[in-house]
């Protein structure tokens, strides 16, 4: 499992999501990947998932398949948990 | 010049036939003039080489001499003696006798679009001269190298003289009325004050432009800005109007060589939120007193009867070619009465007669369309122009295809090579862009005496071409044979290819932006038009890359019958379905900012408009793809004027082999 957390600059509720995703999945062994869309891994993870908007968090399994997002909305940590335990 | 000698006098004097149509005797000093103002070579050394020219051409004893052969003569003995870069400027353009032979008696087949005919054969012979002028005159030596080695592409160099393609408001010709030739010089008419006058305008106009620019001529909300003069029209006579319109664009056919114009027309069925508080002009260019939001039925009028016309096609029931009809799909579209209706006509043409292009302009994009799948994406200072709709004049300068494969062959499978690679070859595209704007720029500075008048022609306050707020296209070509080379998989194969191709353009995405700021110059990226390209490139490499290309190129190896995926397509052969294709394909579009489409092949399938409609829909709600068009496989009978689904080499009915397929490759 992996929390891909896509952010840009200038976006008032990206560091806080960042901040958040990193407290929920820590000690844990889901992996976390910060990915800015203004640079290259970003814009073409970015394009496979359908970001539209920032910030975006989307939990996928080990084949890269989407388990739950949040597009350009900020999750609550409840959600988080929730679906990290699904 | 042509030299001859005089066999009645004494001391055989040479004379020289010109390229003026006379005969002069033969002097050396000729030669001398000419390459001292020509190439600036010092006048000794143009001496010497006239010298040894003059004594080559007696004692050749010729019975007939050209200024073409003293032109070769003097070009190798410039050679001999080491003068390449004056050989190089002192170079003749042109073709071939035989090739002119060939011209007049053997119809060109390259391209579709355009049949055989004397202005036909003019368009080739001047493509010839320009494209060499440009290889060697207009672009430098590496750019020039790189096109011809098959490492980019500079598309239209036979057109070298004009910027690439428009797109354009009939607000102008509305509001300013028709100077035809730009200069006032011809007859000149005032704002049209009724709707046929209005249509002959649009469409004269249209075909004046084609002579200005290499590629398409694309109209925005055609049905928006028509309106106001539909107003208390009945509805046979919108039709009729439509149908006019139609019939005028597709049957003018006096641009480039004979062809009709390439022309888009873009259709709202909703007044855009953009044109909602726009004053309309109307009659006489005069403004209405309303503003645009206000002619909503009118316009979905004459929409209606465009789409109608479009399923009828012309007397045979054939499809139009041109003006390819554009519809745009906003999130208001699904909210305007209806619409539902409309998109079933429209879905009707696309997969009856693959006329409609869906466009569609999510949030709040604005985009205006043309050629094939090329869209202006409108941007802040472009929607100040909404105001002034008139204002509305946007053009691609350019357009340079990168050969991807090759860029792959090259890296030896190493990614940061790769990238290094495609980097390299994007360079060299910003600088044939550059070289293009400074040729263009020196055209246009000639103003109103330029070859351009139409594009210096200044009616509200700036040229009719807005030189600095032009784009400079670069495409891309064979991403798939790109990761199929890389990682062993086609994209449609696995994740991980699919995934590689989108890196793969979001790095060109990110190198033209920085390229566009080095260069000063607005550089998206397009999914180009390339299908010769996509053979040409292919076959280049195949000649100086074998044992690469034969592992990845399309078609049939061996022949000359291979080719390249187009830009960021899919392989057209991988089974996906529909919705698959329009969803994988559309991932890519957000990164190409001037546009991309997804050909949704119908074959000889005969789908349920209906079905197709929610298709569409899905498509615009579900997916990122900005464009689909359907593709329909349609077979006519030139004796009984049969149509038939499929490609047939034979009548149904009548049994004929006198039969024309028509499909899309786009």
């Amino acid at each position: 499992m992996e929390i891909k957390v896509f952010w840009q600059a200038n976006c008032p509720n990206c560091a806080p999501v960042k901040q958040l995703v990193r407290a929920v999945a820590g000690g844990s062994e889901v992996k976390v990947r910060e990915l800015d869309i203004s640079d290259i891994d970003g814009m073409s993870e970015a394009a496979f998932h359908a970001v539209m908007g920032t910030p975006t968090t989307i939990i996928v399994d080990s084949n890269d398949s989407e388990i739950a997002s949040w597009r350009s909305q900020v999750p609550s940590k409840e959600e988080l948990q929730d679906a990290i335990n699904c | 010049m042509a030299i001859k000698k005089n066999r009645d006098s004494e001391d055989k004097t040479l004379f020289v036939r010109t390229s003026d149509d006379d005969i002069r005797s033969w002097d050396k000093k000729y030669i001398v003039q000419s390459l001292v103002s020509e190439v600036g070579m010092p006048e000794p050394d143009a001496f010497k080489v006239a010298t040894e020219v003059e004594f080559f051409i007696k004692h050749s004893n010729l019975k007939f001499v050209s200024a073409p052969l003293v032109r070769e003569i003097t070009n190798t003995k410039l050679l001999e003696h080491g003068y390449e870069t004056y050989r190089k400027r002192y170079t003749r353009l042109g073709l071939p006798l035989n090739d002119m032979t060939d011209l007049f008696f053997n119809s060109n087949k390259e391209n579709s679009n355009v049949h055989h005919s004397s202005e036909a054969i003019n368009m080739t012979i001047s493509g010839i001269a320009k494209k060499e002028y440009a290889l060697l005159n207009v672009f430098s030596d590496d750019v020039a190298t790189a096109h011809q080695n098959g490492t980019i592409h500079l598309h239209d160099l036979d057109y070298i003289d004009r910027p690439y393609c428009t797109g354009n408001s009939i607000e102008y010709l509305k509001k300013f009325g028709l100077v035809m030739d730009g200069r006032g010089n011809l007859t000149v008419a005032k704002p049209a004050k009724h709707a046929e006058v209005l249509i002959l305008h649009l469409t004269k106009f249209a075909a004046a432009l084609q002579g200005q620019f290499a590629g398409a001529i694309g109209w925005d909300a055609v049905n928006l800005f028509l309106a106001p003069y539909l107003v208390g029209m009945k509805e046979d006579k919108v039709k009729q109007l439509a149908q006019m319109m139609i019939y005028e664009f597709a049957q003018q056919a006096v641009s480039r060589g004979g062809q009709v114009t390439f022309t888009d027309t873009n259709y709202f069925w909703e007044v855009p939120k953009h044109f909602m508080d726009v004053p309309a002009i109307g009659p006489g260019g005069k403004f209405t007193g309303n503003n645009y939001s206000e002619y909503e039925e009118e316009a979905q009028g004459f929409a209606k009867a465009a789409f109608e016309v479009y399923l009828k096609g012309d007397a045979y029931g054939r499809p139009f070619f041109f003006p390819k009809p554009d519809l745009h799909i906003t999130e208001k579209f699904f909210k305007t009465d209806g619409h539902k209706e409309f998109m079933d006509l429209a879905t009707e043409v696309g997969t009856k007669m693959g006329n409609t292009y869906f466009i569609f302009d999510r949030g709040d994009e604005v985009k205006i369309s043309e050629c094939c799948r090329l869209q202006f994406k409108l941007n802040e200072t472009d929607l100040l122009d909404v105001k002034q709709p008139w204002k509305m004049r946007y053009s691609a300068m350019q357009n340079v295809t990168v050969n991807l494969p090759r860029a792959a062959y090259c890296s030896r499978g190493n990614e940061a090579v790769l990238f290094d690679k495609i980097s390299q070859a994007m360079e060299l595209a910003a600088k044939a862009h550059v070289q293009k704007k400074q040729f263009i720029g020196k055209i246009l500075a000639l103003g109103s005496s330029s070859s351009l008048p139409i594009l210096t022609m200044n009616l509200d306050g700036e040229p009719y071409y807005r030189f600095d707020r032009a784009s400079f296209l670069v495409g891309m070509l064979g991403l798939n044979e790109l990761v199929q080379y890389m990682i062993g998989k086609e994209m449609h194969e696995t994740t991980d290819a699919y995934k590689y191709g989108l890196r793969v353009i979001a790095f060109m995405r990110k190198t033209a932006e920085e390229l566009g700021h080095k260069y000063g110059i607005h550089m998206p990226l397009e999914q180009t038009p390339a299908e010769s390209t996509a053979y040409r490139m292919a076959k280049l490499d195949m000649e100086h890359y074998p044992n690469q290309t034969s592992k990845v190129v399309k078609g049939q190896v061996g022949t000359q019958s291979i080719y390249y995926t187009n830009s960021t397509y899919f392989n057209t052969s991988a089974p996906m379905s529909p919705i698959d294709r329009v969803t994988k394909e559309g991932a890519f579009h957000p990164l190409i900012d001037a546009g991309a489409m997804t050909h949704v092949w119908l074959g000889e399938s005969q789908s349920d408009p209906r079905a197709l409609t929610n298709f569409v829909m899905k498509t615009f709600k579900n997916t990122m793809n900005t464009q689909i068009a359907f593709s329909p496989e349609i077979t006519f009978c030139k004796t009984c004027n049969n149509k038939m689904r499929g490609l047939k080499d034979r009548c149904d009915k009548c049994a004929s082999v006198k039969v024309e397929g028509i499909t899309q490759t786009k």
